[in-house]
């Protein structure tokens, strides 16, 4: 390629000189040698213009020694009698050389001035792709596209889940196991200030949006030239990953928003529904037991007001849980005593209560940071469980631990021991343990108490424990820091 | 001229007809004067015939047309009636709302012949105090202890009993509307003042303290009993 455009250059030089010397010996009468002089230097420069440095300076000698050949005396030799002639030749090359390097060098900043242009064309183009792209991966193949075309590298992407609002790792190209651990720690340390870097024949651009770091761009064997442009597709990649990732996290809040209202207006339509009958069941029920006298029918009664009012209870827990998990519960925090916790929870239960010995320990004075209602929900869930599987003696201890910023509530009943499983399965809902009787309820109240007690930011668990006539004992504890207790002044 | 149970009439104030079919019952059964409206605007008419005019309202807080709490409050600027609120269980927010804009009582549903009848004979108690005109007694007794609010002195038998300033005015508040249910900013307001109405902890405390006195066993209380997330309830019966 080169030698072919040299060689034509040759041959354009070389018919240029001879035409220049054929028409310059027919005026040669009535010019001086100087100005023909003049003339070839003319030639020189517009062929330097024309055909570039090298072919400049071959002109420039070329043309001296022609000059010197046909019109230097004595003519038709190399010899030159006149020494003056010989700054002549001086000043046609250094002129030539200089004039060439100034054509060059504006040449080549032209050409370089054009290729840049043609760049940003194409990057704006991209930038354009980009823009209307729907998900990560048609920005990676409009990217890769555009560097494999373009450019002519290979190009991988690296985003972890987290980075982007996206389930899985979003991966463009192989990224073997090292390579991916070096890229992780690399993430998480540098949140945005990480910079380009190079390592086993591979660039690596970090992508990085308005907002923080949100992936790497691998570019196998890039040139030092090509840097600016690929920190620019980078960028430009990040941007547009931002992008896709807002749109998409704000998508799916007007999502879950709708949701969740749908889901409420589900739950109180539901609620509402099934209440309603219950109350009529209910109290209809409950007006018999007062209208009837004989003893047939009010124990069937009873069993009607009985387990219609439990059904009133399962709707209600499973009403509860179900709003509970869906995390949109909006704590109502408050300072309350525990005695008054407790206190409450006795009085609901009062009715099981009759043949129960109660154990309260005695620093029941201790505030404790919560929602009310739901707190209150928690104990009297535990005291329930504690009633339904107590074994005969008929003892629950309850008692309260405070340390620091730690309170603890325990409810303790007599049992058989449990299994670390059983332990844990407990909290799980619709769970009832197998050995118990007379199972009651859904087995809802644990699975409650535990939404609830996360919902603090607490913890709920349960243990066995032996007392000091080997009876065991089976400890359910919840366990809330607390702020520092506040002062009233009395 | 003293009322007599019979002679209250009740108006109910609910839009589902079985459940309104079952108050109707209940209450005629105890042999109140019942009426009942369907909506917000039914229960207006009553108030436009003076021969029709109620003596308690049971109003369900779930109706067609209107928000309940602001009917009540709108009520209140010029009528003191009693009324009580029928609400879901765990609606405690609404209840609160109804309470704090002037309902007297509420009641949760499902809820027995036995607590409703308890509730309108309380509220009817109120009414006839309100009806005679008659002043409070100064001296109000519950259990062992008798309470004199005028001189602020508590005996239990024949020992005095001493309370804290804020004590006295909690039990002379609580005790003043005995067997009503009053709503923490209810108490805090009447007690400590506006500035207060928001630190429900000085209420917990106080009534936990007032518990240490006047109960036998402040863990389960027997007078000065809890409505969980709504308020305090005392009750002279014990």
């Amino acid at each position: 390629m080169m030698n072919y455009l040299f060689s034509s250059a040759i041959v354009g030089i070389s018919t240029a000189i001879i035409i220049a010397t054929l028409l310059f010996s027919q005026v040669l009468s009535w010019l001086s040698t100087t100005n023909i002089a003049m003339l070839y230097l003319l030639m020189v420069m517009a062929l330097t213009a024309y055909y570039g440095q090298r072919a400049g300076i071959m002109t420039a000698i070329i043309a001296v020694l022609v000059f010197d050949f046909f019109f230097v005396e004595p003519r038709l030799s190399f010899n030159v009698q006149d020494w003056q002639y010989l700054i002549t030749f001086a000043v046609m090359l250094i002129s030539a050389l200089t004039i060439s390097q100034l054509v060059n060098a504006l040449r080549q900043r032209q050409e370089q001035s054009q290729h840049q242009a043609q760049l940003n064309q194409q990057l704006y183009v991209l930038a354009t792709q980009l823009v209307s792209a729907l998900r990560p991966e048609d920005i990676f193949a409009i990217c890769q596209q555009f560097i494999e075309v373009q450019l002519k590298l290979k190009v991988g992407f690296y985003i972890p889940n987290t980075f982007l609002a996206t389930k899985e790792h979003l991966i463009l190209g192989e990224f073997n196991p090292h390579e991916q651990r070096i890229l992780d720690t690399l993430l998480n340390q540098a949140l945005n200030a990480a910079a380009p870097f190079s390592a086993e024949q591979s660039s690596y651009f970090p992508l990085k949006g308005q907002t923080r770091l949100r992936g790497i761009m691998r570019i196998s064997a890039a040139t030092a030239t090509q840097q600016t442009t690929l920190e620019t597709i980078a960028s430009m990649v990040a941007v547009a990953l931002e992008r896709w990732h807002y749109i998409h996290v704000s998508e799916q809040q007007t999502w879950q928003i709708k949701s969740e209202q749908l889901r409420n207006s589900i739950l109180s339509a539901v609620s509402h529904d099934m209440r309603t009958p219950l109350t009529i069941i209910y109290g209809l029920a409950d007006q018999l037991q007062h209208d009837l006298r004989d003893q047939d029918h009010q124990q069937t009664i009873a069993q009607i007001c009985q387990h219609s009012w439990r059904l009133n209870q399962m709707v209600s827990g499973l009403l509860e849980l179900s709003k509970l998990q869906s995390g949109y519960v909006q704590l109502k925090q408050e300072w309350i005593p525990i005695e008054e916790l407790i206190g409450s929870a006795l009085h609901e239960l009062k009715p099981l209560l009759a043949q129960i010995d109660i154990q309260l320990s005695d620093n029941l004075d201790t505030l404790i940071y919560g929602d009310e209602l739901l707190l209150q929900r928690v104990v009297s869930n535990l005291l329930d469980n504690a009633v339904k599987y107590h074994d005969g003696q008929g003892v629950i201890k309850i008692s309260v631990d405070h340390h620091d910023n730690l309170v603890r509530l325990s409810i303790a009943n007599t049992a058989p021991p449990l299994s670390p499983e059983q332990q844990q399965q407990m909290f799980e809902p619709f769970q009832r343990l197998q050995h118990s009787a007379n199972p009651h309820g859904m087995g809802l109240g644990l699975a409650i108490c535990q939404q609830i007690i996360e919902a603090h930011q607490g913890k709920i668990y349960c243990h066995c424990q032996h007392d000091d006539d080997q009876q065991n004992f089976v400890v359910m504890t919840i366990e809330l820091t607390t702020p520092p207790q506040p002062q009233v002044q009395s | 001229m003293i009322l007599s149970a019979n002679d209250w009439h009740i108006l109910v104030v609910e839009d589902h007809q079985d459940i309104r079919q079952l108050l109707i019952h209940a209450l005629k059964k105890a042999e109140f004067k019942v009426s009942a409206a369907a909506t917000l605007a039914q229960a207006n008419d009553f108030f436009n015939q003076q021969h029709h005019y109620p003596d308690i309202i049971i109003l369900d807080l779930g109706l067609p047309d209107g928000d309940g709490s602001t009917w009540i409050s709108q009520l209140r600027v010029w009528c003191q009636i009693p009324i009580i609120v029928l609400s879901a269980r765990f609606a405690e927010q609404d209840k609160i709302k109804a309470l704090d804009a002037g309902a007297d009582d509420y009641l949760s549903k499902p809820f027995s012949t036995d607590e409703l009848l308890a509730r309108v004979r309380a509220q009817g108690r109120r009414l006839g105090q309100l009806r005679q005109q008659q002043p409070q007694q100064a001296m109000v007794s519950f259990g062992q202890f008798k309470f004199d609010r005028h001189k602020l002195q508590l005996w239990q038998d024949d020992q005095l009993v001493h309370l804290t300033n804020i004590e006295y005015q909690l039990l002379a508040v609580l005790t003043a509307h005995a067997g009503q249910v009053l709503t923490h900013r209810q108490l805090l307001l009447a007690v400590w003042g506006a500035n207060f109405s928001e630190e429900s902890h000085y209420l917990r405390i106080y009534i936990s303290h007032l518990r240490k006195k006047i109960e036998i066993n402040p863990s389960r209380p027997s007078y000065l009993l809890t409505e969980v997330g709504v308020g305090y309830r005392f009750m002279l019966s014990g």
